[in-house]
């Protein structure tokens, strides 16, 4: 037994597709599905977009601490995966699949991979 | 009329996502809206519809059922959200702050009971379309407006009605996509018989059917009515100011999204079909003639010259009229706004010879002549270019477009400059960034003083 779940199909179909995005993409991402779908005319609207987003995971991160820091499956995944994203971020998504949708849950656990969840767990 | 529940549910649990100040200073709502100028254009659409020859059920359903949450970040996006069977429409600030200035120079031209434009100078327009090239340029600059107008600016009663009626209709332009939401979401057109729409308009044919919802709604007291002059003149100056200040700030963007809505003077003529019928040519022939003089102070236009004048804007605006009074104190940040803005404006080649200058400056021994210099900045902005990442050139309409405002932010990193500013001279951002605009976009407009 290793202790890990074993990580879904969806989440690390989900976060291998977010892979090749950059940090400022990934919030833009994150802040349009934090806004969902939208008609209407708003022209250039990525910066806004991106600000979303950093709001959005700003406002997120007590929740985000108190499941991801502890968790038994993210502590395994971080011993087993060093250095490997894709792998890692698809454990956080499978967490927080808890709460959110797979597309959210995704794009924030690869944002939060990358920042290193050193950043989120020791600012508590 | 009771508040929509789920879209006010959706927008009040967005506000700490969405505003830049806390919601709880929020302190004004009532059933439509946060801000009393949304929640009036709703009571106004509300009224206008019960006077509409067809779908007045259907429009006061969609206004019953819709929520109108302003936020107050400066960006220009209205954007409608489809929350089962209800509609939140969020409203940033920057839409507002814009119209709010151009409805001040509309006022301006009324006087007695009728617009013309010689009821305000040529210089006077110049001067606060001086004015004008400042705040849009924050567009440019960083996406939003971050700076406010000068205190004291106040076109007075006639700025506010104008005010009113480009809300108005930039909500009924939205209100339309709500009635035939299913449809628009889809992409097919509501109204029009989809057989006989065009076919090279594409998508853009819902956003031609908004602006026929739009009009409609905005004149459907006027019908039949025995209508003033002004009040028609000042209706139609309103939607051409709005057409105008989405196609302003749409153009901020490094890949302006042309093919999403058609261009201001193309919808503007499509509106203008419309109210051929119902309107005397003569009448529609003064607002045209009216628009051009004020159009010529609503452009984003290429710099005459190499340096901002040297009067100062506050002192300008005071002087021609826009002003009572000002803050001299004030004058020096008004001025190091303009210069920002100005050195953005400059002609491409002039940006291009200048980044090649400041390359060229810490080269010890070097003394390149002026071709030289060109040639350097020409390949630094190429350079810079070919590296740009997608995510600020590219077009994905599901995360919105950057503006230069993104580039400027991007550019604040020593490591992302081109050669040879990667290991020698600071980059000049700004120039850069204009540089980059313009190699994407074309030249700016030039000003109708210079194409003189």
């Amino acid at each position: 037994m290793t202790g890990i779940e074993p990580v879904g199909h969806a989440s690390a179909d989900a976060v291998e597709q977010l892979i090749p995005l950059t940090e400022e993409e990934l919030l833009a991402r994150l802040g349009a599905l934090a806004l969902g779908e939208s008609l209407g005319f708003g022209p250039a609207d990525f910066g806004r977009y991106v600000r979303i987003g950093r709001r959005w995971l700003e406002s997120q991160a007590s929740t985000l601490r108190d499941l991801l820091c502890l968790s038994p499956t993210v502590l395994a995944a971080r011993q087993m995966t060093a250095g490997d994203d894709a792998v890692l971020a698809a454990a956080i998504a499978d967490v927080l699949l808890g709460i959110h949708d797979l597309p959210t849950a995704a794009t924030a656990a690869l944002l939060l991979t990358r920042r290193g969840l050193n950043t989120l767990c020791s600012n508590g | 009329m009771t508040r929509p529940a789920i879209a006010y549910a959706w927008a009040a649990r967005r506000r700490t996502l969405l505003n830049d100040t806390s919601a709880s200073e929020q302190s004004w709502e009532d059933e439509h809206s946060n801000d009393p100028r949304w929640s009036a254009a709703v009571r106004l659409a509300a009224r206008r519809s019960q006077q509409l020859k067809h779908g007045t059920e259907e429009t006061q359903q969609a206004l019953a059922s819709l929520w109108v949450e302003r936020v107050n970040t400066g960006y220009m996006a209205i954007t409608l959200h489809p929350l089962a069977g209800e509609f939140a429409l969020v409203a940033d600030s920057g839409l507002q702050e814009l119209l709010d200035l151009t409805a001040v120079s509309v006022a301006r031209h009324y006087r007695g009971s009728s617009f013309d434009a010689a009821h305000c100078p040529p210089a006077a327009r110049s001067s606060f379309g001086r004015l004008y090239q400042i705040q849009l340029g924050q567009f440019y600059l960083y996406g939003r407006f971050c700076e406010p107008s000068p205190a004291g600016l106040d076109g007075g009663a006639v700025a506010e009605r104008v005010m009113q009626e480009a809300t108005l209709f930039a909500l009924a332009h939205e209100l339309g996509h709500a009635v035939a939401a299913t449809e628009h979401r889809a992409g097919h057109v509501y109204w029009l018989d989809e057989q006989q729409a065009p076919a090279n308009l594409g998508h853009v044919a819902v956003e031609i059917e908004a602006d026929a919802f739009a009009v409609a709604l905005c004149f459907a007291d006027l019908w039949g009515a025995s209508v003033g002059e002004a009040e028609a003149t000042l209706r139609m100056l309103a939607i051409r100011l709005t057409l105008n200040a989405m196609e302003a700030v749409e153009a901020a963007s490094l890949v302006p999204r042309v093919d999403r809505h058609l261009p201001a003077r193309r919808r503007w003529n499509g509106i203008r079909s419309y109210l051929a019928e119902r309107f005397p040519a003569w009448l529609l022939e003064r607002v045209d003639e009216l628009w051009e003089a004020l159009a010529g102070a609503f452009a984003f236009t290429e710099a005459s010259v190499v340096v901002p004048p040297f009067e100062g804007v506050l002192f300008s605006l005071a002087r021609d009229g826009w002003l009572d009074a000002y803050d001299p104190a004030e004058e020096e940040q008004w001025a190091q706004r303009e210069q920002l803005v100005w050195h953005f404006r400059l002609p491409l080649r002039i940006s291009e010879y200048l980044i090649g200058a400041d390359a060229v400056s810490t080269v010890r021994g070097s003394e390149p002549d002026h071709a030289e210099t060109f040639r350097v900045g020409h390949r630094a902005v190429t350079e810079l270019l070919e590296g740009l990442p997608d995510w600020l050139v590219g077009d994905d309409p599901a995360h919105g477009q950057a503006t230069s405002g993104e580039l400027i932010s991007y550019l604040r990193i020593r490591e992302r400059w081109p050669a040879p500013f990667c290991d020698g001279a600071p980059l000049p951002i700004h120039l850069m960034a204009s540089a980059v605009h313009q190699r994407l976009n074309g030249r700016f407009p030039r000003s109708p003083e210079t194409r003189r």
